[in-house]
């Protein structure tokens, strides 16, 4: 296990060099001349000035002693500077990151909770009106793109009701850490966090349902109720814990996807987070901020896979790793 | 009856099969309303897709105006339509291609084997690992706007799912004996691949096809409405959505009805996919009950 542990580990670091560098040559191939937005702030700039600081920042070299030179200094944890703002890249990333950490883990949390209890219920009454009802709304859910739900849920509370703010995070009007403050700050919060945790529902609730249902129609619950165990036991104690493990790695598997789910969900709401900063650093050219939100996202990413994998072993014994 | 059942072909059975298949009539029935309207719909109305009329701007339905018009005068319903074609042409061109290129990927790769299987797994893996979102952006603002661009890039990242596919169906069939009589007769490596394994992983890769143009008309449509995919004077229903989300309290339902449209789309395409899995899988289906 450890061994597999650590091979699986070591096989993490090549991947991730050929997707830096991946998306390092895809990003350098982009038109636009980093120096130009520096040239029109100074206008007594000379060409030979130019050409001195292209020599100066290394934009002569070629692309792989580019990205030799970016990785080395990403390796000392000091990525550069962003283009865009003149600021380190750590201190623009650091708030985007705690936003989506704040927007995703929340959705993941609620969304995966709502499921499992909707999976249950479905479960325990297979075949009512609820569970009919619940199949055919996790179906149609399910055909609805993100964005627009966004959008319509913008619609009724925001512009029909008036609820709920449309956009953004943070109120400069009121002053931080006032309790209105909050207030403001979690009603920004409930709209993305809704958009996203549904997409969490639709992707576990089917499993939780159909999990749950195989563990029923086994003979050690007969067994359980012929003891005189009353329905809440059975299903509580007995079949729930057999009937999550494979809803555990769902839930593992499926976690990567949220990282995209949240950069859709970003733009639509104007939400400061990562998946809106890797939107604008790519469309403004941004380099080094797009490239180290790209590094950090694939790094969540590959770990999250990872992670699904170990927890699938631990989990089901069945499944050996030796190979 | 029962001698005559066992007689009928695959494909015969299949048909029959989806025939039964209640939502597969649902699912059918909106992909071809919805492929009526994009192609007869804009005729309907006597109005040119840029027609521009600012004494009619974001109008409610009217008898005039079914749908109402956008932020410039421009009838909605014409505008969604001609916007249906293109998002439904990326949607099906997308779906077929995958599934083309994918599936003789994966028939070559489980085939052949060795090197070549191991190389190509591994360009699938990678594909699969890296982070969707991060490919789409970066690749889409590399390739510009254009409705060719977008549809190589959709290819270029979906390809892997019937790749993955083909090539399991291809290892199965591998070592069966009509693959073995076939090469005895002497049949050369394509013909084998093309007129032996391909037909016969064709059942998934259908099915792949049909999910895989849902999941295109999605991505394209995200992509647009992000102001990535197609580019507005030309029409979808991705960048029909952005417009109109700029005048979100103004009219909303002009934000509400694109989306409406994608959402059918979507969800024909969902319908159809499980009930061709169904059909063409009964082992599957009666497993799922």
């Amino acid at each position: 296990m450890l061994f597999y542990l650590l091979r699986r580990l070591l096989q993490t670091v090549p991947l991730l060099l050929v997707i830096s560098a991946l998306i390092f040559t895809l990003l350098y191939l982009m038109p636009g001349d980093p120096l130009v937005r520096m040239l029109q702030d100074i206008p007594r700039l000379r060409p030979e000035d130019y050409e001195r600081l292209r020599r100066i920042y290394g934009f002569d070299d070629p692309v792989y002693v580019q990205y030799w030179k970016w990785l080395w200094q990403l390796l000392q944890l000091n990525p550069g500077y962003s283009r865009e703002y003149g600021q380190p890249v750590f201190d623009i990333i650091r708030p985007a990151l705690i936003n989506t950490l704040v927007l995703t883990l929340s959705a993941v949390v609620i969304g995966k909770f709502v499921a499992i209890l909707l999976g249950i219920f479905s479960a325990v009454r297979q075949y009512s009106i609820g569970d009919y009802l619940l199949t055919g709304a996790t179906f149609i859910a399910y055909s609805v793109p993100a964005f627009w739900l966004g959008l319509m849920l913008m619609i009724v509370f925001s512009v029909k009701l008036g609820w709920l703010p449309t956009s953004g995070l943070v109120n400069a009007e009121l002053a931080p850490g006032s309790w209105e403050a909050t207030v403001d700050w979690l009603k920004h919060l409930i709209l993305p966090v809704t958009v996203l945790a549904v997409s969490e529902i639709i992707q576990v609730q089917r499993f939780m349902r159909s999990s749950l249902l195989e563990v029923l129609r086994q003979d050690y619950l007969t067994t359980a109720r012929a003891k005189g165990l009353s329905e809440r036991v059975v299903i509580g104690r007995h079949a729930l814990k057999n009937a999550l493990i494979p809803v555990v790695t769902i839930i593992a598997v499926t976690m990567p996807r949220v990282v995209g789910g949240s950069a859709v969900v970003e733009t639509v709401f104007a939400y400061p987070g990562m998946g809106r900063l890797l939107f604008t650093s790519i469309m403004g050219n941004d380099f080094v901020v797009a490239m180290t939100v790209v590094m950090i996202i694939a790094v969540t990413v590959v770990f999250l896979n990872l992670l699904a994998d170990i927890l699938y072993g631990w989990l089901d014994p069945r499944i050996r790793y030796q190979s | 009856m029962e001698r005559q059942d066992q007689q009928i072909g695959y494909w015969r059975v299949v048909w029959r099969r989806f025939k039964q298949h209640r939502i597969a009539y649902v699912g059918f029935f909106f992909f071809v309303l919805l492929l009526f309207l994009v192609v007869a719909g804009p005729h309907m109305v006597p109005y040119q897709l840029d027609q521009v009329s600012l004494s009619e701007r974001m109008d409610a339905p009217s008898l005039t105006h079914w749908l109402g018009t956008d932020e410039l005068g421009r009838d909605t319903w014409t505008r969604i339509m001609h916007g249906g074609r293109v998002s439904l042409a990326v949607g099906l061109t997308v779906g077929v291609s995958t599934v083309i290129f994918g599936g003789l990927v994966g028939i070559l790769s489980g085939y052949v084997g060795g090197v070549l299987d191991n190389a190509l797994m591994r360009l699938v893996d990678m594909i699969y690992t890296i982070p969707r979102i991060v490919l789409l952006l970066v690749l889409s603002k590399l390739a510009g706007p254009g409705l060719l661009n977008i549809i190589i890039i959709l290819v270029a990242l979906e390809w892997t799912n019937a790749a993955r596919l083909a090539r399991s169906a291809a290892l199965s069939f591998r070592e069966q004996e009509f693959v073995l009589a076939a090469r005895c007769l002497g049949a050369s490596r394509w013909r084998v691949m093309l007129r032996h394994l391909l037909p016969n992983s064709l059942a998934p890769l259908i099915v792949a096809a049909t999910l895989d143009a849902g999941a295109a008309i999605r991505a394209e449509t995200t992509l647009s409405f992000l102001g990535l995919g197609i580019q507005p004077p030309t029409p979808s229903w991705g960048n029909l959505l952005t417009h109109a989300a700029t005048n979100i309290f103004i009219a909303p339902l002009q934000v509400f009805l694109p989306g409406l449209f994608i959402f059918f789309a979507l969800m024909s395409f969902n319908l159809l996919g499980d009930a061709l899995r169904d059909a063409l899988d009964p082992r599957l289906a009666t497993a799922r009950r």
